[in-house]
């Protein structure tokens, strides 16, 4: 007795890959193609308004991309970038571990809600930039210092949505895991709540990633004589503009690079997820 | 689905307005309890000296500056400068983000288009740009606004997109076939259903200018809660300073209580599904 | 002449095939209390008893507490109030080797694990061959083996429990519990499954307690059928079905016994509800579960 009602199934032994919205392949080529062309365009727009620029305050685009170059292949790669970078992943790699723990907690043993939700509520509206200024005069401008502020901050959208991940599993799962498994709170944390979150918790990572670089440029912007964040103001103390732009520029890639490779890594740990999601919209 | 029953099937046993009341002010209690083991750890920790006690103030100066600094005015006057940056930056986002999430949700054509170039400008940290804005507008409002309307737009915009791109098109063949014309259907389907992610769009966007504003008046030195700050700091004014990041913390704590609130207003209605994760 | 066993069993064995008592509850009684202050009564006062290898029916009006009722069975939720044992110890949480399967499939099959995974789900303690070959086994009784390597949710609503059932039967259990398992599914699927369910129920010799509000599908499947009353519910009746295995769907039911027994639960069931509103679900209550609609 067979019921074949499924969707297209993919081949044996072949994992399920989510399908993208256009039907036909070649569809999907010529509009990333087109998209390119969009942002090309507005590069080459930049190129003229720079030529033709009187006030000095605007280099075409071709000088900002030539400083590029050269900040990344010169010695300020090793001395500012790739520290600044470094710095920033380590914060953040550092606030995803505390907020998931505590994400965990407070998300898991509900009974402490109600006396830990205002002071956490409270904790995470604290502008973080507002901390670096304080943590300076109080612990010293250093490099462990600054991983502990980006830390602190990136921590809290990761406990967030892990908290708010593993509230909303869906309680059908929570028992189907208590029945079939011994039953202990670890087994069914780890075996069926947590992945459960997954994609919430993903998307609180996410969040956390932007953020520990907006306070890496932060921390450096303020109490730093080295990094990308302080090349960029210095650029534009001295009125040096071109560096400036490079800089930004350069900024802007890392994280568009961080977040490209961060959406891929998410897609593979979530392609049960999408799947489902496509179900649901088709 | 959950909808909240609004009777007991059975005559309750108990039902008394004082048990509700007792069961209110019991959470609320919890809540100040836990704000008070806050307070506590931190001056724990200032005793411990795992916070220098030397620059680190005690949570009563804290509060006592704070308390003196609002009343006479400095305090207030700093939290209205950062206030009103913030709101002409979240109205600006918020004027550019919902027409072009809207365009960008409604026409996959144009949301190809723009992709690569909002996917490019969207990690960006607003703060980097600081620099460029100063020069930009000098250190005036308008560059304040700038920064926040920049940072602010991004969750606005892909908030509104999601929203447009989540909606049922079920929903919209039912209204067609009602018989409402082209724009009904965009005024009375569209709209409401998009609501709810603009909603959160903006509450999360609300959250993030906050942060952009102070953070922007530290480096920059315009007015506002983070100038209070570095300027209390240089006259070696600890307590003011910690006053000042508090009220930073209570500002944030008051704008998302607000927008949560008008969220649950906007979005009460919809069902926790997969899709709204954001 | 079918005959109700009215009122309760507290001081009998079970009735049925002789054998030890497996599942034994008496007095159970479960209350939601919610943040407001309001108390709702779920179960009043149940008593039942479950042999090996006997499947139980039971059976009840719209909102008499039947989920409830399962979950404290099963160890779940805590009662009130009351004893319940299972293989002669007291019951605190779900014990080894009792099965469930719960009536919304596509909330308790997980979506990151495939089918084989979700088979394999209650087997941690074997070697992986061990695994594989259990799966398998279950997976092929209710035949699902050419879809083993897809996602639950790839799969239609009849398939899907089929692979809840597949999982339930995997872990070798002594008891299955089932949580009107085939109402989320078409009608079609339904009498399919029920067969299905009947076979291996046969084959395993396996003590199942059904709930269900399918007066059919009871009287159909168990050697007694237990009748709720409604909320606060208690035991209306025990209907114990004279009918001999192995039962087919068609001949079954043009018997004319089947129809005498099902009008007699029918009309049980049809004289205590018209006092009673319908509700709808209940809010998620302070620190227990959330009640479903039974």
């Amino acid at each position: 007795m067979t019921m074949h009602e499924t969707r297209k199934a993919p081949p044996k032994g072949v994992p399920f890959r989510p399908r993208g919205r256009s039907r036909v392949r070649g569809l999907t080529v010529v509009r990333a193609v087109a998209g390119m062309a969009v942002f090309a365009l507005l590069l080459f727009a930049w190129e003229l308004a720079g030529r033709h620029d009187t006030t000095g305050l605007l280099p075409p685009f071709s000088d900002v991309a030539a400083e590029m170059a050269a900040i990344l292949t010169g010695e300020r790669l090793t001395t500012d970038v790739l520290p600044s970078v470094l710095r920033a992943l380590l914060g953040f790699a550092l606030g995803s571990v505390i907020g998931m723990t505590a994400g965990v907690v407070l998300g898991w043993w509900r009974r402490l809600d109600p006396w830990l939700r205002p002071p956490v509520e409270f904790l995470r509206a604290v502008p973080t930039p507002a901390l670096v200024p304080i943590a300076v005069v109080a612990f010293g401008a250093g490099n462990a210092l600054r991983v502990w502020v980006i830390a602190l901050g990136a921590c809290w959208p990761v406990l967030l949505n892990t908290m708010d991940g593993l509230r909303r599993v869906e309680p059908g799962y929570i028992d189907s895991a208590r029945v079939y498994t011994s039953g202990r709170t670890t087994a069914v944390l780890g075996r069926a709540a947590l992945p459960a979150a997954l994609p919430q918790i993903t998307s609180g990572l996410r969040i956390g990633l932007a953020l520990s670089l907006i306070l890496m440029v932060i921390s450096e912007m303020i109490a730093s004589s080295s990094g990308l964040g302080y090349l960029i103001l210095q650029s534009q103390r001295l009125y040096a503009l071109t560096p400036m732009y490079a800089g930004v520029l350069i900024l802007a890639c890392t994280g568009w690079l961080l977040t490209l490779l961060f959406s891929a890594a998410e897609r593979r740990a979530l392609v049960w997820f999408e799947g489902m999601k496509g179900r649901n919209h088709a | 689905m959950r909808s909240t029953s609004p009777l007991p099937t059975v005559p309750p046993a108990e039902r008394h307005r004082g048990r509700r009341t007792w069961f209110m002010l019991i959470h609320v209690g919890k809540g100040l309890a836990g704000i008070l083991g806050l307070v506590l750890l931190y001056e724990g920790a200032r005793a411990t000296g795992i916070l220098p006690r030397d620059t680190i103030p005690g949570a009563h100066s804290i509060a006592t500056t704070a308390v003196r600094e609002l009343l006479d005015g400095s305090l207030t006057t700093a939290a209205g400068d950062t206030l009103q940056a913030w709101v002409l930056g979240l109205a600006a986002a918020c004027a550019v983000g919902v027409p072009v999430g809207m365009a960008l949700g409604a026409s996959s054509w144009a949301d190809s288009l723009a992709k690569v170039t909002v996917e490019f400008l969207r990690p960006v940290p607003a703060v980097a740009l600081v620099p460029v804005a100063v020069v930009s507008f000098g250190l005036d409002i308008i560059m304040q606004v700038f920064l926040v309307g920049f940072a602010c737009l991004w969750p606005v915009l892909i908030g509104t997109r999601h929203g447009v791109r989540a909606i049922d098109p079920l929903m919209i063949d039912s209204a067609r076939m009602l018989g409402l014309t082209r724009r009904a259907v965009l005024t009375r389907v569209s709209l409401p259903a998009t609501l709810p992610a603009i909603a959160t769009g903006v509450r999360l966007a609300a959250s993030l200018g906050v942060i952009v504003a102070v953070a922007a008046e530290i480096v920059t030195g315009s007015p506002g809660l983070g100038q209070y700050l570095t300027q209390a700091q240089q006259a070696g004014d600890d307590a003011a300073a910690f006053a000042s990041v508090l009220m930073s913390g209570l500002l944030g704590l008051a704008v998302n209580i607000l927008f949560v609130a008008a969220e649950v207003r906007v979005a009460g209605w919809q069902q926790h599904s997969t899709e709204g994760r954001r | 002449m079918p005959e109700a066993i009215k009122g309760r069993q507290h001081d009998r064995q079970a009735t049925g095939p002789a054998a030890a008592t497996l599942l034994e509850a008496r007095n159970i009684a479960k209350c939601f209390s919610h943040p407001n202050g309001t108390v709702t009564p779920a179960i009043g006062d149940i008593a039942l008893s479950l042999a090996k290898g006997e499947f139980v029916a039971i059976v009840g009006p719209s909102g008499c507490g039947k989920t409830t009722l399962l979950r404290c069975l099963c160890g779940l939720l805590k009662p009130d109030s009351g004893t319940l044992s299972y293989a002669g110890k007291p019951v605190s949480d779900v014990p080894e080797d009792v099965a469930v399967v719960f009536q919304e499939y596509n909330r308790s099959l997980f979506p990151w694990l495939s089918v084989r995974r979700n088979v394999e789900f209650g087997l941690n303690k074997l070697s992986k061959t061990e695994r594989r070959a259990r799966a398998e086994e279950a997976l092929t009784r209710v035949h699902l083996t050419d879809v083993i390597e897809h996602y639950p949710w790839q799969l239609s609503g009849g398939m899907q429990q089929r692979v809840a059932i597949a999982r339930a039967v995997a872990t070798q259990p002594n008891l299955l519990l089932m949580d009107e398992p085939f109402a989320s599914v078409d009608a079609q699927t339904r009498i399919r499954l029920e067969t299905m369910t009947a076979s291996i129920s046969t084959e395993l010799g396996l003590a199942t307690l059904l709930i269900t509000h399918d007066i059919d599908e009871a009287v159909f499947l168990a050697d007694r059928v237990i009748v709720l009353s409604p909320r606060p519910s208690s035991v209306l009746a025990e209907v114990v079905v004279d009918i001999p295995r192995p039962r087919t769907e068609l001949e079954v039911k043009a018997m004319p016994r089947f129809q005498e027994y099902r009008r007699l639960i029918h009309d049980l069931i049809v004289a205590k509800q018209s006092d009673t509103p319908d509700v709808v679900d209940t809010p998620a209550p302070d620190g227990t579960e959330p009640e479903r609609s039974p």
